[in-house]
């Protein structure tokens, strides 16, 4: 009878019912009337053609009608009539005819047919999952992706998501991955839109191509997830035993300009150069304007306690070159904001940036005093720079003692000790309460005390 | 040079060179202050242009034939474009920062040459030899000395540079010599230590001595940190700092912070005995994401001075305390970035207000930005009062793989003066740089 209509190729299953099969029951012998395909293997026979219609509806015997035919929708189905026949004879089970798979759920009367549920499927080949998309054998139903070539980009899309790949399931699927499970919806080019290193994955390259998958994946903006391991406050800083350990998985989403944008310098670290370099497709994690947890607000003041760790520390994201950009002066222009000049003078004063660290006083800040006027000027009844204090003279001391940096911007040793000398001028004892530690023998004691 | 020519035969072969040639020219107008006889105070005269130009080269060389030997250095040559004013050490102008030949294998480095060394007590620059250990990643060590160079200079201590501002400056060398060591026992405990003693060439007199502790612990959330330099040659507290920052999981974090300060000053000026008086003061800033794309800072830091010891008519009111008040907030959507921070500073002798505004364009290769800046400064013991306006844009753009040309233009405008000396802020700033890399990829493979 109409066992043998389970023939056929393909990948191919009808998308919806569009013939009223009820409206014509018991007028055909068999299925294989109109799907005659389904026994003879040709695709073009496996839906009937509106020409076959006429047969009947020609306008004298029924009224001629408009149809369409039957539109075959592509799917990535691992099924073939013909080869699903010839097992279940094998496996002597020849109760299985079309209406098996085609009749309408509860159907009682012959044509009541419709296209096979996955759940008629599932019928026989029955998960061990309760979950359809869950660990099952894909393979038993489905083609790989790179296989599925009928399938359309907006097919592939809407191919379903497993409850199992949720936010968490990006870092562990690298073990899932050994499953041939993934080839069902995932080509390599799935992989190689976050993967840098898809090229050097083994599994990764198992999955195959597909042109179509490649155009689906090549747009779209992808976002790589921190792992827990990441988070650590400190892992910045101890990141790089992690990268140089054996079978370090770095390359899985940093490119080698993931590394470079903090290591510039480096340029004999063995594991950065491994890595491989950012392409197109996969960018890799951009690591730029990254900073170690513990480089927050002002960390340019405190960073020489950093340096404990010997240059060595630093020089893992820094080049030497980042130093002299502000500890030589006169070029620092990424480290004050643009405007420094014309208001350091409250950070000179408390000292808080350390300016000597970076500027020889006497040379670096009294020439650009001097040329701004600022210096004392012969014949002035007083300075510009102690404009707003009258009598400045008797009232230094006090100045200058919190501040001595800011005097020595201006005022040469030999200006203060004009005054301040055991041996001339108005013989002013500049050492306050407190003798001045130390040996007596040292420059700065001998300049006054012959 | 040296190295190239004692290299076995064919080695070469695998000789590679990068350098790095960084191009800065600046245009930054400045009206210095004229004294005026007739009205006895000081005015601001005309509008003049320090032109500095400035050209970086560094350069490392490898692959001479023995494993882990590289060259490196870093040479600034100064000059100017014309301007008769003089950007501080423009007229010096050539300066070699570090150029060494350095032997490094999996447990030690050897330097020599001219180097820089970080530490915590200051960055020294000298010509000599520095050999560091480090058995494995957690424990280093390392030993340095030479002839010392003046801080920040990066030349000997009787260079001309400074004889001729100050006559006082001494006439002898310098050396230098200093030893730390650093251990991370268990994971994110750290200590560090340092010890650093400069004396003149013939050995006849202490320059500075100094000696610093630093320490760390972290458990992910919470970290403290401490840090001390010591004068010995004063016998006194340098700097120290002690610092809690607690790191909530959201990206918040808080930090409070107490420190002291005392600068250090070289054994052979004068100022480390005119009784420096040092301060010690307290901060806590906080940081926290208030929106998914936006990103809120504030900080506040008191300074408490010692109080004046001399007592005269003619004392000026200074304040004990300082404050220092800052509030910033940052917003990236995108390409899109925004900041803008305000900052406010009391009791230093004057009182400054500032803000700041800049909002940004940023792609891979390229950026723009345009910044609106505003400060206020009321002076008790400065030049003088005033309010300043400033517009301005910056730009950057990537050249090939590793080069690129930036620049930034700036106006700002001065109004309000005050005081019996009469400054003018008003001016024009610009800068252009181009930045190129030449020569082998060493990223490309390891050597």
């Amino acid at each position: 009878m109409i066992a043998p209509l389970l023939l056929l190729v393909t990948l191919q299953q009808p998308a919806g019912d569009s013939f009223p099969h009820a409206a014509h029951a018991r007028l055909f012998a068999s299925c294989t009337t109109c799907h005659a395909g389904v026994i003879s293997g040709r695709r073009d026979e496996l839906m009937p053609q509106p020409a076959q219609c006429r047969t009947c509806h020609d306008g004298t015997t029924e009224a001629v009608v408009t149809w369409a035919g039957a539109r075959i929708e592509p799917s990535n189905l691992r099924f073939e009539h013909r080869r699903h026949e010839q097992e279940v004879r094998r496996e002597g089970d020849s109760a299985l005819t079309c209406v098996t798979c085609h009749a309408l759920a509860g159907a009682t009367v012959f044509m009541a047919a419709g296209r096979a549920s996955p759940e008629r499927c599932l019928s026989c080949h029955a998960h061990r999952t309760a979950d359809h998309l869950v660990s099952a054998p894909c393979a038993t139903c489905h083609l790989p992706l790179r296989d599925a070539r009928a399938l359309s980009i907006a097919r592939i899309q809407a191919l379903p998501k497993p409850a199992t790949h949720d936010d968490r399931f990006v870092f562990s699927h690298a073990t899932e991955a050994r499953s041939t499970a993934c080839q069902t919806c995932h080509t390599k080019e799935s992989c190689s839109a976050c993967h840098v290193n898809a090229a050097r994955v083994p599994e990764i390259g198992a999955l195959g191509s597909s042109a179509l998958a490649a155009a689906v994946f090549a747009t779209g903006r992808r976002s790589y997830p921190v792992p827990p391991s990441h988070q650590a406050r400190d892992f910045a800083r101890g990141h790089g035993v992690a990268a140089k350990a054996p079978g370090a998985t770095c390359a899985s989403c940093h490119a080698r300009e993931s590394c470079l944008g903090c290591h510039g310098s480096d340029e004999r670290v063995p594991a950065i150069g491994a890595l491989p370099a950012r392409s197109a497709r996969a960018m890799g994690v951009d690591l730029s304007d990254r900073r170690p947890a513990d480089h927050g607000a002002g960390f340019e003041i405190r960073h020489r306690d950093a340096t404990a760790a010997t240059d060595q520390a630093c020089g893992s994201c820094h080049r030497q070159q980042f130093c002299v950009s502000c500890h030589a002066a006169a070029s620092a222009d990424a480290y004050h904001v643009a405007n420094f000049v014309q208001r350091h003078s409250a950070a000179a004063y408390r000292g808080d940036t350390d300016c000597a660290a970076c500027h020889q006083v006497t040379a670096f800040c009294s020439a650009c005093h001097q040329q701004a006027g600022l210096t004392p000027v012969a014949g002035a009844a007083r300075g510009a720079f102690h404009d707003g204090v009258a009598n400045w003279l008797f009232a230094h001391g006090a100045v200058a003692r919190r501040s001595l940096e800011t005097c020595a911007s201006c005022h040469t040793q030999t200006f203060c000790t004009g005054c301040h000398s055991t041996t001339r001028g108005l013989r002013v004892n500049p050492h306050g309460a407190r003798p001045p530690a130390g040996d007596p023998n040292r420059p700065s004691c001998r300049a006054c005390h012959r | 040079m040296l190295l190239a020519a004692s290299a076995p035969p064919g080695a070469l072969a695998q000789l590679q060179l990068r350098a790095r040639s960084t191009t800065t020219a600046q245009l930054i107008q400045l009206r210095p202050l004229r004294y005026d006889t007739v009205s006895a105070s000081y005015l601001a005269g005309d509008a003049a242009a320090a032109t500095p130009l400035q050209q970086d080269i560094e350069l490392t060389a490898w692959g001479f034939g023995v494993r882990g030997l590289r060259f490196a250095s870093m040479i600034r040559l100064r000059s100017s474009l014309g301007s008769s004013l003089v950007w501080p050490r423009s007229d010096d102008h050539f300066d070699a920062y570090w150029a060494f030949v350095e032997l490094e294998r999996e447990s030690w480095r050897l330097r020599a040459g001219r180097i820089q060394h970080p530490s915590p007590i200051i960055m020294t620059t000298f010509d000599g030899a520095a050999a560091m250990w480090r058995p494995h990643g957690r424990l280093r060590a390392e030993v340095f000395g030479g002839r010392s160079l003046v801080r920040a200079l990066a030349e000997p201590a009787t260079t001309s540079a400074i004889a001729s501002l100050d006559p006082f400056v001494t006439s002898q060398g310098q050396l230098v010599a200093g030893v730390s060591a650093w251990a991370e026992p268990v994971a994110a405990v750290s200590a560090g230590f340092a010890y650093q003693r400069e004396v003149t060439s013939d050995f006849g007199a202490l320059v500075g001595e100094y000696a610093a502790l630093q320490g760390g612990w972290s458990n992910g959330r919470v970290a403290l940190s401490g840090s001390a330099v010591y004068d010995l040659g004063h016998d006194t507290w340098g700097r120290s700092r002690l610092s809690g920052v607690l790191s909530a999981g959201s990206g918040a974090s808080a930090e409070l912070a107490l420190f002291q300060r005392r600068p250090l000053f070289p054994l052979n000026t004068i100022w480390g005995v005119f009784a420096p008086q040092g301060h010690w003061g307290a901060s806590v800033t906080g940081e926290a994401p208030l929106l998914p794309r936006v990103r809120v800072s504030a900080g506040y830091t008191m300074r408490r001075y010692q109080p004046t010891t001399e007592t005269t008519p003619f004392l000026p009111q200074l304040d004990d305390v300082t404050h220092t008040v800052r509030i910033a907030a940052s917003l990236r959507q995108g390409p899109w970035q925004a900041r803008g921070a305000w900052l406010l500073n009391l009791g230093y002798g004057g009182e400054h207000s500032g803000f700041e505004a800049l909002g940004g364009y940023r792609r891979e290769r390229w950026d723009v930005s345009g910044e609106l800046v505003a400060f206020q400064e009321s002076e008790e013991l400065r030049v003088g009062s005033g309010t300043v306006y400033g517009i301005g844009a910056s730009g950057r753009v990537a050249i090939g793989a590793a080069s690129g040309l930036r620049g930034s233009l700036m106006q700002y405008f001065h109004r309000d003066t005050g005081g019996a000396s009469a400054p003018n802020w008003s001016q024009l700033r610009a800068l252009i740089a181009l930045e190129l890399t030449f020569g082998a990829n060493a990223d490309g493979g390891a050597p």
